[in-house]
């Protein structure tokens, strides 16, 4: 991963990572898998839900779980162009 | 009283059909970065948006009042009243305009050099702004302040290129720069008119590139 990621990209690794686990993922593995400390992960999760890009679930265990919505993979599929105008404008 | 900027004749109508392109132009980049806003809470499209929006009612205006202007011009009133109509609303076209557009572009300027202190904001906006009112120079000064406001907001964008060295990126660093380039030249309008169309002729340029470069990036 790039250590210097910008916040949009952030959530871009984080909603592509929920969604190459069939669209569900557990807190400890998003937080290993897309760099970023317990503090971050927390804040970001909590960002990302109130946008309503991801669910927070608990299973039968009462383990958290992390499910992409229809606005989750919207966001995905409209990346490219929010990267290509954040880029041409200097949007960092 | 201050001084305002003579148009050439042959230019009057024209510049407010370019000064609604621009404000329509610079709206649509400014609602799309505060939509962007919206799904990323990006700091830096609140502020492009923010200053882009100040700069698009600015144009608005000055287009308006521009118009009523032209609509004086052809009406058949007396001499005296006519003058004194048009003289009223091109002292408050120029006043509100000069003060969004500098409000924009310190806006624009405030999130170039990335500084996260609203209290630097303040003091910007402040400084540059109120002096204005007492200022009889205050189109000299507008257009002096704005020129520098542009040649820092090109510098960013050049340095942007550097670091990302695209196509896109190359067009908006360009419409900055002729943006600045433009605005010098309305420096020298209030001794030759010429120039106050030369000057208009590039913004258009300019914000042509911004379209182009903005049909681009939503080109799937």
């Amino acid at each position: 991963m790039n250590p210097k990621r910008s916040k949009v990209a952030i959530i871009h690794d984080i909603l592509l990572l929920i969604r190459s686990k069939a669209g569900e993922a557990r807190p400890t593995l998003i937080m290993y898998k897309a760099n970023l400390s317990h503090q971050m992960l927390t804040e970001y999760m909590n960002e990302i839900i109130q946008k309503g890009f991801i669910l927070e679930n608990t299973d039968k265990k009462g383990r958290r779980t992390y499910t992409i919505t229809p606005k989750g993979h919207d966001f995905i599929k409209d990346y490219q162009q929010i990267r290509k105008f954040f880029d041409s404008y200097g949007l960092e | 009283m201050p001084i305002l900027p003579p148009t050439p004749p042959w230019f009057i109508g024209f510049d407010v059909t370019l000064e609604i392109i621009f404000a329509i132009t610079a709206m649509i980049l400014a609602l799309y970065a505060l939509r962007l806003y919206k799904i990323t809470s990006q700091r830096s499209a609140k502020l492009f948006g923010s200053g882009f929006l100040l700069i698009s009612i600015s144009y608005f205006i000055q287009a308006a009042l521009n118009f009523l202007v032209l609509g004086e011009l052809n009406e058949p009133s007396p001499l005296f009243t006519k003058v004194n109509e048009i003289l009223t609303y091109q002292y408050m076209g120029l006043y509100l305009h000069i003060f969004l557009m500098l409000s924009g572009l310190m806006v624009l300027l405030y999130m170039s050099f990335n500084i996260k202190n609203k209290k630097a904001l303040a003091a910007l906006l402040l400084i540059i702004l109120l002096p204005l009112l007492f200022d009889v120079y205050i189109t000299y000064t507008f257009y002096l302040t704005s020129t520098i406001a542009y040649a820092f907001i090109a510098w960013y964008y050049i340095e942007n290129y550097q670091k990302n060295p695209k196509r896109l990126s190359l067009l908006t660093a360009i419409a900055f720069i002729v943006m600045m380039i433009g605005s010098a030249l309305f420096f020298f309008s209030t001794n030759q008119p010429i120039f106050y169309a030369i000057g208009h002729i590039l913004h258009f340029a300019a914000y042509i590139l911004i379209l182009i470069n903005f049909y681009l990036v939503l080109r799937k």
